[in-house]
């Protein structure tokens, strides 16, 4: 059964001078529920922001995007936002985890804005990821690899549908790097969720059964009149 | 889903302690703010309120021809000089005037370390009362002087800061410059140190006025030619002086007839009634003092929120990676205005409870000083209405100075934020 699909997409920025760049044109993109897919792309090919626009977080120029049978583009921002909290985990390249707060304190947080926070489901899934001993520690305190599971508990506390993962193993060296790959795997097939995961290694991209070119999806056409 | 309240102040909460300085500053900043506004209006209403209430029960005061005003201060608040004498004879008048219910004379002239020594008569302190009470009292085995004798009772604020006491002997000085160098030879025996009355009187030192006549140096001119004192002799009454004479009238009636006589029929004195539309016209003089004060406290609050609103604007380019995370995990635009609000009015509430610290901190001061230079006490915990509207005011004004950069964080671009940091 599907759980995303994206038809006619498009995103496109005001340059100067009058026109437009058009940075993202996506025909036809589909899902289905818990499966896991790979996009390999290189830097700046359009992909953070076809991830951002699935997030909620980004609005596209036309097209349909739907999520769970909701198109996203119908709804307001505030909307996208709870659909957001409620249905998407998200992980980024740099973690983005709050320096303010430990690794228990980031993940409830993030339960705040959906279902409501829940330290004990946090700490169990900060125990299952191998940092029970680190949940009170800042992200400052803990390794890179550390930091990348905490932001994965934090991204499956809501259990979302769906878990977007930006070049998740960017940051981390090759064998950290097919290790967390493997974890992140793991816990959204456990979960039940479905992966979206963005990256141009290999590596990371030859672990996945489906894996399309993020070059030949994306048919943005660059610079276009307004 | 919105945010519930409690999440909302734990992550304003959590801010605020990571900004520790900044915070810090800020919330003294509105302390003083609201502190200086509570107790500049707090003094001023105290202060009206006890000097008009300064005049112990009584209406009015005759004294030599002149200011009313000066009048006033020199009798019923012991400042300033005496406007000049008035024969003994006026006040032997005025006392026997019918219209007339209490009088008691005072002489002016000398002082000891400052504090203002009054010679009157005994039967202020035994007859004067007010709503039935006695106005002075004597704790403990105090006497009141004898007339005949060098003896004195003191107010309290001259007990406290003179050290002197029951039993304590002085010199008084001649004039009323404690500086001056004539220093009387005669001995002043304390037999009594007064209950505080909270008014100007606790600063004075009470002798017989008989004693204030006979003083070495003290010349009398009651009939116009000087005369001095000579022990063992009576002194004629026709040369004696009083610098004022304190009155409380049978009725208001009496005031206006009184007045019409001395102030308009007559030229050789001047009758201050009714003694509290003096002080009243007295302070509405000085009310621009009060004005500026308050204009002062004002504007220290709209620094204060400039302040606040500096400070939090401050820290809006270093958390705009942090906003764009929260809204990334779903944060709406609305709750990180409301988290900035709410930083703002919870610096604001800080500021207020600790206003009050700082507001009972200025009192104390202001209430030391007004009481050690007037015998005025102020009650540093006295209920003011500024009390309660002025930490609501605060309130509004720091929810009203977190919008600015509430609504910064409000437009923060959360793609491009989180691209930039991972950048």
């Amino acid at each position: 059964m599907t759980l995303l699909s994206l038809r006619d997409v498009t995103k496109s920025y005001p340059v100067p001078g009058g026109g437009r760049q058009e940075v993202l044109r996506v025909a036809q993109f589909d899902l289905g529920e818990r499966e896991q897919v790979a996009l390999a792309g290189t830097s700046g090919s359009g992909k953070t922001t076809f991830l951002n626009i699935i997030a909620g977080i980004l609005k596209p120029d036309g097209g349909q995007v739907l999520l769970g049978g909701r198109d996203l583009v119908g709804l307001t921002e505030a909307q996208r936002d709870v659909l957001r909290a409620e249905n998407l985990g998200y992980v980024f390249q740099t973690f983005h985890l709050l320096g303010a707060y430990s690794a228990l304190e980031n993940v409830v947080l993030g339960m705040a804005f959906g279902p409501g926070p829940d330290p004990q489901l946090a700490r169990v899934l900060l125990e299952r990821l191998g940092l029970g001993n680190r949940l009170h520690h800042r992200p400052h305190q803990l390794s890179v690899g550390q930091q990348q599971r905490v932001a994965l508990a934090r991204a499956l506390a809501n259990r979302p549908k769906l878990v977007l993962a930006d070049e998740p193993t960017g940051n981390l060296d090759p064998e950290s790097g097919l290790e967390a790959l493997g974890l992140i795997r793991a816990m959204c097939a456990e979960s039940g969720a479905a992966l979206l995961l963005v990256s141009h290694d290999p590596k990371v991209l030859a672990t996945f059964e489906r894996c399309q070119d993020f070059a030949e999806l994306n048919q943005a056409r660059g610079e276009v009149p307004a | 889903m919105s945010l519930p309240l409690g999440t909302m102040v734990r992550i304003a909460v959590r801010s605020l302690r990571q900004h520790f300085l900044s915070t810090t500053v800020t919330v003294i900043s509105a302390a003083l703010a609201a502190g200086l506004v509570m107790a500049v209006f707090s003094v001023a209403r105290q202060s009206s309120q006890a000097f008009q209430g300064g005049a112990l029960g009584f209406d009015a005061v005759l004294g030599a021809r002149g200011s009313a005003t000066q009048l006033v201060l020199n009798s019923v608040f012991h400042l300033q000089t005496s406007p000049g004498n008035l024969p003994y004879k006026t006040y032997q008048e005025i006392k026997n005037d019918p219209r007339v219910a209490e009088a008691y004379p005072y002489a002016v002239g000398d002082n000891y370390r400052g504090f203002r020594i009054v010679g009157t008569v005994p039967e202020l302190f035994t007859e004067h009362r007010v709503d039935g009470k006695p106005v002075f009292e004597l704790p403990g085995h105090g006497q009141w002087f004898d007339p005949s004798r060098r003896q004195a009772v003191i107010g309290s604020v001259v007990a406290a800061e003179t050290g002197l006491k029951r039993g304590s002997d002085f010199h008084p000085t001649h004039s009323l410059d404690e500086h001056s160098d004539h220093v009387h030879d005669e001995d002043y025996v304390v037999t009594g140190v007064l209950k505080a009355t909270n008014s100007p009187a606790d600063r004075v030192i009470w002798i017989p006025i008989e004693g204030m006549y006979r003083m070495a140096g003290h010349l009398l001119r009651g009939n116009g030619e000087e005369y001095h004192a000579e022990a063992g002799e009576a002194i004629p009454d026709e040369n004696k002086e009083v610098s004022a004479v304190m009155l409380r009238l049978k009725s208001p009636d009496s005031g206006f007839l009184l007045q019409t006589k001395y102030n308009k029929e007559g030229k050789q004195a001047t009758l201050a009634w009714p003694i509290a539309a003096e002080v009243q016209g007295l302070f509405q003089r000085l009310s621009w003092v009060s004005k500026v004060l308050v204009l002062v406290a004002y504007l220290v609050v709209v620094v204060a929120a400039g302040s606040l609103l500096a400070s939090l604007y401050n820290t809006m380019n270093e958390r705009r990676r942090e906003f764009a995370i929260l809204r990334s995990l779903g944060a709406r635009r609305k709750t990180l205005l409301g988290v900035i609000v709410l930083e703002s009015t919870l610096i604001s509430l800080a500021g207020a409870l600790l206003g009050y610290a700082i507001c009972f901190g200025i009192l104390s001061i202001a209430a030391g000083l007004i009481r050690g230079e007037t015998g005025v006490v102020l009650d540093v915990f006295a209920y003011h209405p500024a009390m309660l509207w002025t930490p609501i005011g605060m309130l509004v004004v720091g929810a009203f100075a977190g919008l600015v950069p509430a609504l910064k964080a409000y437009s923060t671009d959360v793609s491009r934020e989180l691209s930039q940091s991972a950048a």
